[in-house]
């Protein structure tokens, strides 16, 4: 099946599934055909898109923090803050296929399977990065240095490196199968920590690889003013993978102040990310790597993950939605009319509308 | 009605005792801020009771720390952990204090009006007073007005908090100027409580008994309020430079500060600890930036052990001591967060359900106030409003708010909300 | 009056007999009218100062008073209040050593005409119109300069206060605006009823006053009827800021929180009678049209209004607050105090003394000069601070004793300069700082928190740093003497004062290791620093005080002079 040009700029919403509460992470699976996706009501929906069909499993006990699909399709992992990790064939069943009850001993941030679909790995609080066994969730080995919670992590496309990226701006390499830590990238400026602060703020939220593996971006946010309203800068650093050095350092021209919480490369090295705001429009920002600004940028509510369909031209966003009691205090609303906020999954079509093609 | 007109008796040099040393204040002139029964307020200053309030300043959210309820569906990532309260919870953020929770008590309904910080913490400071036209005192200035110091070496009220220090009047509200606070910036004295580097000990005292000599033969034949206020605020210099040593943090055990902890707030309560010893009447300790609107999880999992540890640690310390009985310790903010999560991953103002908690002082241990819906976003029970607490706090000090009023030239003046009353579930 | 009619000669006899009747005619009549006292002062002639001396002996009664101040005690007195200074012991000395018998009167003259007089009260006045605040866009130098300049010459209290509230904005009299700041309504109404009505009306914006029955929330809305109209709006071409006045059509409503039932009001002031905001005919309401950014000039302006009728010849109000202010700033308590508490619950001490002071002003224009001189004439200023033989209390209302006053941060900055003899090198270093073009921004706030630990570079910087350590802060009024620990600390162990504390070319310890007798020792220092003469107890001491510490005399002579600039005899103008 042919598939059409890619033209981001004439990108437009293709689909958006509701959802009565918030997600926070939502990605495609291999083949393209579900959406799975995990945030506050601890649940596991996974949307099969041929039929609109929609599951949710209930395992979590708490909120899901990151998922992943092994990349063979047909199994889900996903993750939560209690450090629990679920393999769920999603397809065929609505209880967990196995369970790490202690994947890491705070929580889980982040977790991806590698290209060979052999070794699960995660990442969280507890700084240390640990590799599973992806069939059946046996302990493998664990990678240490972080010396602060690992926020992200990327494989690069060969299958050979794991980047892992923490709170203070460290994004560190190692080799996949020794296990054996590579070299130290420097993404400090993602980190603020002034002097009144009385935390740290930011962080290597997102990174991400591009197709050839020559680029590595790593995202999230600089200039942090406070570590109350945490506002910052939305900020990309793109190192060469080659070398290690940093080749640019992209931003947004939009008011969005928090961090990117996702990164994707597009074909011919574009590069995509969306960052949250407060009570207001936030952006999906494209850039081309070679020039020094965006070349594009869609106006949407705050969004939390930014994940490829395996055809490259779509972009599923877990976004925002007010669920109409946002602000301070509860200003004459009952508690029957006091609702969480809610989400909308949004599948952002990167190339011009069916329509416009026959007409045009 | 002049102030001036002060019946100080004697001609001699022996004359150095003013009154205000007697009611143990700096400076005060009778007939402003006085009290309506002087008989109650002699009484209330033979007691020790003693305040250390903390106040974390832009909003603490119950929902992370004193009120978890992991299944709410407002309910953040966090674990609750069992307290030694059988069947209460705290956040897995609070370790320590769970530990003790069996020694402190919460009270989970406070229900104010105003979410705003600009009007919110001087109101509240201030015991949410009902609009007379005049700046009512803060808590602090307000109990070193009506109880005086214990050790009447040092000041009634000193406030440790980041950044600047000095001697902040605006506290005091119309009660005057002598009834506002020592800052210590970073927790540090003021500046001048060093003697210069060129003045030995002995030169010092040398000179001073000059001074003294001076002024004896100034104050022979001359008895203003005013210049017996003069020497009584060097009297006051000099012991607070004798005591230096109550604000000098290099004296503290290791081991101390190794339990309280070494971020700024820890090192701050150790020595609020430190002050109370000495025998401070009124210590305020403030930390900043709580107001989490954004990353409000990433940020509380960072900031509420700052609270639990030194809380846990200074309860444990008093009681150890034998304070605690008389020592009136809250923790608190201006209001908590809300249940909703904003696009920011932030929680926002919530002034309509919120946690405080109270430890010693005449406080029942254990006791865990009010009852929330559900869900823990509204009050479902009493909901407590500033003024509740201000009586509370009056009356665990032996004041009577019914009682005790304050007179500012011809106003007669309420010390706490006519319309509210004492929060008899958190009292003994 | 027929009594008075016959009574033509100044004798001191018949000054007494005319006194007396004044007395008693001021007694009687309420009410009192400018006309009246006017036609009286033609014929009765005393002198202000000696009927302040009158009414207060009268007032106190049979009760002992203190001895006049001695010479030293006056001429420092006179000289803190009158120029912000204590008196370079040279002139101590000359003035200990005249002979003449008016030399009081003619000290007070030479004080009130030089320019260190108008320098002073500049600031008393701008620390008590606008309370250590830097609001509006008027540059302080610019107001500070229209302040000197008015005293400096004939400074008529009316006018200045006119020109304040008129605020027309151009002309020698513009800085003047800045008294209104941003032209906040609430603050506005509440500053001139403090300040130039001695009526505190914050509680009256809610309410009538909960306590005095006269101030009635119509009095507060009266007022504000007058300035609601008021704003700041920016001429674009001058790129100048102006208040300007918007069209007033109604009256101002308000209600009481206490008592429902919405009220109005024109323009009105106590005790005074409502404006009628006038009607005109569409496209008559403006006598100038719009101009480059600023409004349309309507034909009824009526805070130019208040500017008139406020400081009116008849408004005993403004009278009376008017000079118990000055008083107060001379006699260390207003006749009532709090200065604007000025009401039945809060009577003055001496009635009639208020009134006539009040009229006395008035009668002389409001001329500021004539009336502290007439003050500072009377025997009830010049009274000593020592209590009488044989008494130990008195009560300071009647005045049998002076009551020491507290100094200023910039009298006491000053006087300590130059009780160290540090005037020259504090100039000096000011002169030196403004023509260094690479004078860095000194951390104030460091200074304080002991993370800058260097001496201020400049006189101003130094200002700063008194005014911050002894002032109150901004907004608040700096009335009563506010002791507090740190600003015993500040003059105890401050680095600047031991640095002034120094020798330095000049300066007193220099002058005081250069001299050999201890004596002459004592007779320096005392000069210097308390600018009297010692005792021979005193001068013992001193004499003592060096033996003990012959091996560090330099440091022992700063010890002594330290002893006496922490003193109270120091610390206060007594």
């Amino acid at each position: 099946m042919s598939r059409p040009a890619l033209n981001v700029k004439k990108a437009w919403t293709s689909c958006q599934l509701k959802h009565d509460r918030q997600l926070f992470r939502a990605q495609f699976s291999p083949d393209g055909q579900f959406i799975a996706a995990g945030g506050q009501d601890k649940l596991v929906h996974v949307w099969d898109l041929k039929n609109d069909k929609k599951k949710s499993f209930g395992a979590h006990k708490t909120w899901v923090s990151a998922l992943a699909f092994h990349p063979a399709g047909g199994q889900l992992f996903t993750a939560d803050y209690h450090g629990v990790v679920h393999c769920w064939n999603y397809d065929v069943y609505d209880r967990p296929a196995w369970t790490i009850g202690n994947a890491n001993d705070d929580n889980v941030r982040t977790l991806l399977v590698t290209p060979n679909g052999e070794h699960l790995i995660t990442a969280g609080d507890d700084t240390i990065i640990k590799v599973f066994n992806s069939t059946n969730g046996e302990p493998v080995t664990t990678l240490n240095g972080h010396q602060e919670s690992v926020f992200s992590l990327a494989i690069s496309p060969d299958g050979k490196d794991l980047v892992s990226g923490d709170l203070y701006g460290s994004v560190r390499q190692w080799g996949i199968g020794d296990w054996k830590p590579v070299r130290e990238l420097d993404a400090g400026l993602l980190h603020t920590r002034k002097e009144n602060f009385i935390a740290d703020v930011g962080g290597v939220r997102s990174l991400a690889f591009n197709g050839d593996g020559t680029l590595l971006a790593a995202g999230g946010m600089k200039e942090a003013k406070s570590n109350a309203f945490c506002p910052g800068k939305p900020t990309v650093l793109v190192f060469d993978w080659t070398t290690g050095q940093l080749k640019n350092e992209l931003g947004i021209k939009g008011k969005s102040d928090g961090p990117f919480n996702a990164v994707q490369f597009l074909e011919d090295d574009m590069l995509a990310w969306h960052t949250e705001i407060l009570h207001t429009s936030s952006e999906l920002t494209f850039w081309k790597i070679d020039q020094s600004e965006p070349f594009h940028s869609l106006e949407n509510s705050s969004g939390y993950d930014l994940s490829l369909h395996p055809d490259q031209r779509q972009l599923l966003v877990p976004t925002y939605v007010s669920g109409g009691s946002s602000g301070n205090g509860a200003r004459g609303k009952t508690p029957a009319e006091y609702l969480p906020n809610k989400t909308v999954l949004k599948i952002f079509s990167l190339f011009a509308k069916p329509q416009e093609e026959t007409t045009g | 009605m002049n102030p001036a007109s002060q019946n100080l008796a004697c001609g001699s040099p022996a004359h150095a005792i003013s009154r205000r040393q007697m009611l143990g204040t700096l400076g005060g002139l009778a007939g402003f801020g006085s009290l309506l029964h002087p008989a109650i307020a002699k009484q209330i200053r033979n007691q020790h009771k003693q305040v250390c309030l903390i106040w974390l300043d832009g909003g603490i959210s119950q929902y992370e720390s004193w009120h978890p309820l992991p299944d709410s569906k407002f309910a953040g990532p966090f674990r609750s952990i069992n307290t030694s309260i059988p069947g209460i919870s705290f956040s897995e953020l609070m370790p320590q204090t769970a530990k003790i929770a069996h020694k402190i008590s919460v009270i989970r309904t406070m229900a104010t009006k105003d979410p705003n910080h600009s009007t919110g913490v001087p109101r509240i400071q201030r015991g949410d007073p009902l609009d007379r036209g005049v700046d009512y005192p803060y808590l602090g200035s307000a109990i070193a007005r009506l109880l005086g110091p214990v050790n009447p070496e040092l000041p009634p009220y000193i406030w440790i908090k980041p950044g600047n220090g000095g001697f902040i009047q605006r506290d005091a509200g119309f009660l005057g100027a002598q009834y506002g606070v020592l800052a210590l910036g970073d927790g540090r004295p003021p500046i001048h409580i060093h003697r210069p580097e060129m003045i030995s000990a002995e030169v010092d005292m040398a000179r001073d008994v000059l001074r003294q000599k001076a002024n004896e033969r100034f104050t022979t034949y001359r008895n203003t309020s005013d210049v017996d206020a003069y020497e009584t605020s060097y009297k006051m210099a000099r012991q607070l430079m004798a005591r230096k040593e109550i604000f000098d943090d290099n004296l503290l055990d290791p081991k101390d500060r190794t339990r309280y902890g070494s971020h700024p707030l820890g090192r701050h309560m150790l020595q609020a600890r430190q002050l109370l010893e000495a025998g401070v009447r009124f210590v305020k300790v403030n930390s900043y930036h709580w107001d989490t609107h954004g990353d409000n999880f990433n940020m509380s999992q960072r900031l509420v052990p700052q609270i639990d540890q030194p809380f846990a640690a200074l309860v444990n310390d008093l009681d150890d001591r034998g304070m605690l009985d008389d020592t009136l310790v809250i923790v608190m903010s201006e209001f908590g967060r809300t249940p909703i999560i904003n696009s920011r991953m932030g929680r926002d103002h919530w002034p309509d359900c919120w946690s405080i908690a109270l430890a010693g002082g005449g406080t029942r241990p254990g006791a865990i106030v009010g009852e929330t819906t559900s869900d823990g976003a509204f009050v479902d029970s009493e909901g407590y409003d500033i003024g509740h607490l201000f009586h509370t706090i009056f009356t665990l000090l032996g004041i009577n708010p019914q009682e005790t009023h304050y007179h500012n030239k011809s106003q007669r003046l309420a010390i706490a909300r006519d319309d509210c009353q004492p929060i008899r579930e958190v009292m003994l | 009056m027929q009594v008075i009619g016959k009574v033509l000669d100044f004798s001191t006899t018949r000054k007494r007999v005319c006194n007396a009747v004044l007395r008693s005619l001021l007694a009687n009549v309420t009410g009192f009218t400018m006309g009246a006292v006017f036609t009286l002062r033609l014929f009765a002639a005393p002198v202000l100062h000696e009927q302040i001396d009158e009414l207060v002996r009268a007032k106190a009664g049979d009760v002992p008073f203190a001895e006049t101040a001695d010479d030293a005690s006056f001429l420092r007195r006179v000289t803190l209040d009158l120029t912000g200074n204590i008196p370079a012991p040279g002139k101590v000395n000359t003035f200990l050593e005249d002979p003449s018998s008016d030399k009081r009167t003619d000290r007070i003259d030479k004080l009130i005409s030089s320019n260190d007089f108008a320098v002073h009260w500049a600031d008393r006045l701008t620390v008590m119109l606008l309370e250590r605040q830097d609001q509006g866009t008027v540059p302080n130098e610019q107001w500070r300069h229209f302040l000197e300049s008015s005293l400096r010459e004939k400074p008529l209290w009316d006018l200045m206060v006119r020109h304040m509230i008129e605020a027309k904005g151009h002309g020698p009299a513009r800085p003047a605006m800045k008294f209104l700041g941003t032209a906040n309504h609430h603050t506005m109404t509440e500053n001139i009823a403090r300040l130039f009505l001695g009526m505190d009306l914050t509680c009256a914006r809610c309410h009538d006053h909960p306590s005095v029955e006269a101030w009635k929330q119509s009095d507060y809305w009266g007022l504000f009827a007058y300035l609601n109209q008021t704003r700041q709006a920016t001429h674009k071409a001058e790129n100048q800021v102006y208040l300007v006045e918007d069209l007033a059509t109604t009256k101002v409503e308000f209600e009481s929180v206490f008592n429902p039932g919405q009220k109005t009001t024109g323009p009105r002031l106590p005790h005074g009678k409502e404006v009628e905001i006038p009607a005109f005919e569409e496209g008559d309401q403006y006598e100038k049209p719009a101009e480059d950014g600023l409004p349309a000039v309507p034909r009824f302006h009526p805070r130019e209004l208040l500017a008139r009728d406020l400081t009116a010849a008849d408004n005993s109000l403004f009278a009376r607050n008017s000079v118990n202010r000055m008083w107060f700033l001379l006699m260390g308590q207003g006749l009532f105090h709090p200065l604007d508490e000025m009401h039945d619950h809060n009577p003055p001490s001496h009635p009639q003394l208020l009134n006539l002071l009040g009229h006395e002003f008035v009668a002389h224009a409001f001329d500021l000069k004539w009336l502290l001189r007439e003050i500072m004439l009377s025997e009830t200023y010049q009274r000593d601070s020592r209590l009488p033989e044989g008494i130990s209390q008195v009560d300071h209302t009647r005045y049998q004793v002076s009551s020491p006053k507290n100094l200023t941060p910039e009298q006491l900055l000053r006087a300590v300069l130059r009780a160290t003899g540090n005037t020259r090198y504090a100039t000096a270093l000011q002169a030196e700082h403004e023509a260094n073009a690479e004078a860095k921004k000194f951390d104030r706030k460091g200074y304080f928190t002991g993370n800058n630990t260097d001496l201020p570079p400049s006189l101003d910087e130094i200002k700063s740093i008194f005014a911050m350590t002894f002032g109150q802060s901004p907004g608040e009024a700096e009335v009563d003497f506010t002791p507090g620990l740190n600003k015993a600390l500040f003059l105890m162990n401050d680095r600047l004062i031991q640095h002034w504390l120094q020798p330095r070319e000049g300066n007193l310890i220099d002058r005081l290791q250069k001299t050999a007798e201890a004596k002459e020792v004592a007779r320096k220092l005392y000069l210097s620093v308390l600018s009297r003469l010692p005792e021979a107890e005193e001068q013992l001491a001193v004499a003592d005080y060096l033996q003990q510490n012959e091996s560090r005399q330099t440091d022992a002579l700063g010890d002594l002079a330290w002893a006496l600039l922490n003193s109270a005899e120091f610390r206060f103008n007594h």
